[in-house]
């Protein structure tokens, strides 16, 4: 299931601020469910930025970022910009997203 | 998921989106490790503080499970990556923040998971070596 990426980019005193909110559990492999089984790993491990398709950013996020990881960045660019975000998981899963600059 | 198939699905994930990583131990600083033995890897035991580089950490943080992090590293010159240790995580390295252009300003923010009150670092590698700052933030309603 994809899921969902909520991205706002917008120009702020002559830099992009960019600002993310990757829907994902961020399982730790810790926690159990309701029935006392142990939920298993499941987080992001890598997350690429992009800027009209030149690489800016590499993060490598550990199960110790919290749940619904929240991203906030500055870059140089202009209006139009188009900064894309795509992520891989632990377990394979992967999702991205496109947003332009406003 | 057992650790074997969680390293691979890592360094997969990692080759198809950056080619290769500049530190191949990278899978073994993100596991469960001291976080003095993950300060050194990173390190290599040769690291400064510096009131150039911020991490601005709340002192108290009401809820464990989203703790906002802010690393400013805009001061220092050169910052190739950042990382972020918190102490007492059974997984001590949190993020690791690699800025691959110059367009890209040292700066990222970020909410991590904390387990109980603990002493976080910050770690720019710069072109001239590592620099740290670290804070302490309170937790009192763990989220780890």
């Amino acid at each position: 299931m994809a899921k969902k990426i909520k991205a706002r980019a917008k120009m702020k005193k002559g830099l992009i601020e960019v600002k993310y909110k990757v829907k994902h559990p961020m399982e730790t492999g810790l926690r159990k469910d309701k029935g006392g089984n142990i939920v298993p790993e499941d987080f992001i491990n890598h997350i690429k930025i992009e800027k009209n398709g030149a690489h800016m950013l590499t993060l490598t996020p550990n199960s110790t970022v919290a749940s619904d990881p929240y991203l906030y960045f500055k870059m140089k660019g202009a209006k139009g910009d188009a900064i894309t975000l795509s992520w891989v998981s632990n377990t394979g899963e992967k999702n991205s997203a496109t947003t332009k600059v406003k | 998921m057992n650790r074997r198939s969680a390293i691979k699905a890592l360094i997969g994930g990692a080759a198809i989106l950056s080619g290769v990583l500049p530190f191949n131990a990278l899978a073994n600083v993100m596991g469960k490790l001291k976080a003095g033995d993950a300060i050194n890897t990173i390190t290599g035991g040769k690291h400064a503080t510096s009131a150039d580089l911020k991490l601005i950490a709340p002192k108290l943080a009401e809820n464990g499970a989203q703790v906002p992090i802010t690393v400013d590293a805009t001061a220092l010159a050169g910052v190739k990556s950042v990382f972020l240790i918190v102490h007492e995580n059974t997984k001590p390295v949190a993020m690791r923040v690699d800025f691959e252009s110059d367009d890209v300003l040292a700066f990222a923010s970020f909410r991590v998971k904390m387990g109980k009150p603990t002493e976080v670092t910050a770690i720019a590698q710069t072109a001239s070596g590592f620099v740290t700052a670290s804070g302490k933030t309170k937790v009192t309603k763990g989220g780890c």
